[in-house]
């Protein structure tokens, strides 16, 4: 009985001994895990593409209809800040549909000499003097909402820059004096325009000379 | 046991040597590398500042042709609208006015008062804190009320000088405010240094100078850096008022020194930097001024001459067949 027992024993340890050695799995979770990303990553990477190409497209085709939307009315002013330039879209009756310039540029609308009636730009000639006269009364505000925002003057003032500052100032003062002065005679409405576009023009000077007085003071 | 210790000693001194020639040669060694250290970095130190100079250089030229720049857009603006102002300076009954508080005033105000519809950036009353949608209803003391009140408010100024301090009571959102609003020559009174426009000669064209510049607050003077004075400034001065002088100019005959404390220039008291360059421009070179100082504690006067402009040029008429200068 014992010797029976023995035998099958032995019988079972050779038979284990016979089995093949235990292979190891060719990777575990975490492989199977990393195998099953890129997997999927590898099977969306064509989708990706096409939707990226498809959303170039659409940039392209949109970005193609609204420079021919600024082509045809008269561009305002290149480089104005955004809120300065929607500010001028509907002070002048635009409907806003125009786009910004997108710049960040602290520097305003410069030179503003399209703007002037008779110039001979192309604003001057295809807008009507009301128009003109809005667009000027709607730049000035931009532009002198951004000299608002800055200090009254630089902690230290350079005489040279701070004296072309003072002439800009004191001209547009004067202007004013005479806007009131023409809008007291009532008869004058060329003239109003007129002095409407000069304040205009020198508001954009005061500004181009702030900002180079601010970028000085800024310097070490 | 005698000869023992003596072989000990005499090990223990000769060690002593040989340590003390290693040390001494390392010592000198380092000695050496430290010597060459300091040579560099003296060396490094001395390109450093030399760049440093040269980037302060570039730095101080930049700024000069930024100031040019800045001055020449002035000068152009203010020339490119002259003969329009000029137009507009006589054409109408009420004439240029020779005193301004920069505002201009709704034609179609109430009897309440004169609506300011836009106030001048910069302008006396922008200075004082007047807004556009205020409504004056005083000036000097004297009411703004009844029919045509924005007319009243104009012959009202009419009687007031330059450079005067002008009582202005208004109505914001209605309540009433005061202000005391600086005035500043108005068109009558201004372009003092100005060139007349020149006449349009059919052979002749308009040739501002060399580098499209007029003359204006140029040269030594130019140069001058000026701070408003805070109280803590004020008291390390000895002063409640004035304006510093940052940087003097470099012209010594202007007899202004840094740490100066400008108290008044022939009698009129800056109270900014900006008010300080104002009166400076309204001399023109050559006039003598007399400039009260708070010089280390001790208030002096100094007599001075205007620098010439130097750098400004004359606008001149050439015939149109010369080739610009």
């Amino acid at each position: 009985m014992h010797i029976d027992i023995d035998r099958q024993m032995q019988e079972v340890a050779d038979r284990l001994r016979r089995l093949p050695t235990e292979v190891e799995p060719p990777y575990n979770w975490q492989e199977f895990r990393r195998r099953s990303r890129s997997g999927t990553e590898a099977a969306l990477a064509p989708v990706w593409t096409y939707l990226a190409m498809a959303a170039s497209l659409v940039a392209v085709i949109a970005g193609v209809i609204v420079w021919s939307q600024v082509e045809r009315p008269v561009p305002l002013t290149a480089g104005a800040p955004a809120q300065a330039q929607s500010e001028l879209n509907l002070a002048a009756g635009n409907s806003g549909s125009a786009p910004s310039s997108g710049s960040s540029n602290p520097l305003p609308a410069s030179g503003n000499s399209d703007s002037i009636p008779g110039s001979g730009s192309s604003l001057a000639t295809t807008a009507s003097p009301a128009t003109n006269t809005g667009a000027d009364l709607a730049r000035s505000r931009a532009l002198e909402k951004w000299l608002a925002s800055l200090p009254p003057e630089p902690v230290v003032v350079r005489v040279g820059t701070r004296a072309a500052v003072a002439r800009l100032e004191d001209r547009i003062a004067q202007v004013d004096d005479l806007l009131t002065s023409v809008r007291l005679e009532g008869t004058r409405p060329d003239g109003l325009v007129a002095l409407q576009a000069e304040r205009a023009r020198l508001v954009g000077s005061l500004a181009q000379v702030r900002y180079a007085e601010f970028v000085s003071d800024e310097a070490p | 046991m005698f000869n023992q210790n003596r072989s000990i000693m005499l090990l223990a001194a000769a060690l002593l040597a040989c340590s003390v020639l290693f040390t001494g040669d390392a010592l000198a060694a380092s000695a050496d590398d430290a010597a060459h250290e300091l040579a560099d970095a003296e060396s490094t130190q001395a390109a450093g500042e030399a760049e440093k100079k040269d980037l302060e250089a570039q730095l101080e030229e930049a700024r000069r042709k930024l100031e040019e720049a800045a001055h020449e857009v002035a000068e152009l603006s203010v020339q490119m609208g002259r003969p329009l102002v000029d137009k507009f300076m006589t054409f109408n009954e009420w004439g240029p006015s020779h005193a301004i508080i920069g505002v201009q005033i709704d034609p179609a105000s109430g009897k309440d008062g004169a609506r300011v519809q836009d106030v001048s950036p910069g302008g006396p009353a922008a200075e004082a804190g007047i807004r556009s949608g205020d409504v004056i209803v005083g000036i000097n003391g004297t009411d703004v009320k009844g029919d045509r009140t924005a007319r009243q408010v104009v012959r009202l100024m009419r009687d007031v000088a330059p450079d005067s301090k002008v009582k202005v009571r208004v109505l914001r959102d209605g309540k009433p405010k005061e202000f005391v609003v600086t005035s500043r020559p108005g068109a009558a009174g201004f372009d003092l240094h100005d060139f007349p426009v020149p006449p349009e000669l059919p052979d002749f064209k308009f040739e501002a100078g060399p580098s499209g510049a007029f003359m204006s607050m140029r040269g030594p003077l130019a140069e001058m850096e000026l701070a408003s004075l805070t109280p803590q400034l004020g008291s390390y001065f000895g002063t409640d008022k004035g304006v510093l002088v940052v940087r003097a100019p470099r012209d010594e005959g202007f007899k202004l020194e840094d740490g100066d404390v400008i108290l008044a220039i022939d009698g009129r008291e800056p109270t900014s930097g900006s008010h300080a360059t104002r009166i400076l421009s309204s001399y023109q070179p050559g006039e003598k001024i007399q400039i009260k100082l708070m010089r280390q504690h001790k208030i002096t006067t100094v007599e001075t001459t205007l620098p010439e402009r130097s750098m400004g040029h004359k606008p001149r008429a050439v015939h149109k067949d010369e080739a610009p200068t």
